[in-house]
């Protein structure tokens, strides 16, 4: 049984399929010999075709998939992915553009940039888009971690986003974002 | 491709307002000479700030951003970003 990522859910994050957020589904399977089940973890299966995505509660059992249905998945999934591929190029592309010099380096050395918010606090952001930003202090130790992200986006523009909001709206990200203080 | 690379291949005109979105980001780019151009550009800006887009203005060079609220002809750069949502 082959494990891929299922692309066309993944971009579609905060998605709610039978109230399940798509956004955190990436444990899902594929299984090559039994067609185009994707079985997540609550027990709902998806089923996906070129026009539809069905959802099918636990505990049901599926005939056979048909096997043109099952090719024409697999060359849809191919093409998302490559596409998703070239998303996460244009936006590392873009975050490099807008980084200094100084987060450029970091950034592509350590996967993270540091930026200073309005307020004079130092964040570190770290490649990714939940729980990637971190309050340091005078020590450059993370004190804090924030969630907040835009969706539908990927990851490296979620990093463009924080970084903009931090420098030039700080307020407004800290109401929004999730925050998880970090024990000393 | 290393950064300084990409930066090398990427060309903007006078103007450009830069929407992220699902393929990286969709540039929409206008000359202030030509008006069509600018009102589209205006349109995209305002019909995603009623979205609840946030937008910032920047220098060429992704310096010197701020939050704006009205589509600005004479900027450089604009950024429009989806909304936050906190997790």
């Amino acid at each position: 049984m082959a494990t891929i990522l299922p692309t066309f859910l993944t971009n579609d994050t905060g998605v709610d399929i039978a109230g399940y957020n798509v956004a955190a589904a990436t444990d899902c399977t594929y299984a090559a010999t039994t067609g185009v089940y994707l079985t997540y973890t609550t027990g709902y299966t998806v089923i996906c075709n070129s026009n539809a995505i069905t959802i099918q509660a636990p505990g049901v059992t599926f005939n056979e998939p048909d096997p043109e249905m099952v090719r024409e998945w697999e060359r849809q999934c191919a093409q998302r992915m490559t596409e998703e591929v070239a998303s996460q190029e244009r936006a590392k592309r873009l975050l490099l553009m807008m980084l200094t010099a100084a987060q450029r380096a970091d950034y592509e050395r350590h996967g993270f940039f540091v930026v200073v918010g309005q307020s004079g606090k130092r964040y570190r952001v770290r490649r990714g888009r939940h729980g990637n930003v971190y309050e340091l202090n005078a020590r450059e130790t993370p004190i804090a971690s924030y969630c907040a992200s835009p969706l539908g986006v990927p990851d490296e523009d979620a990093m463009l986003a924080q970084k903009l909001q931090l420098e030039n709206d700080e307020a407004e990200f800290l109401r929004v974002a999730n925050r998880t203080a970090i024990a000393a | 491709m290393s950064g300084l690379l990409a930066l090398e291949h990427d060309v903007y005109a006078e103007h450009t307002l830069i929407v992220l979105d699902r393929t990286g980001d969709t540039k929409v780019e206008w000359d202030n000479e030509k008006a069509p151009e600018v009102e589209n550009a205006r349109r995209t800006f305002n019909e995603l700030r009623g979205k609840g887009y946030a937008a910032y203005r920047m220098k060429k060079d992704g310096s010197k951003g701020e939050v704006i609220r009205d589509f600005d002809t004479h900027a450089e750069r604009l950024i429009l970003a989806p909304p936050m949502v906190g997790g």
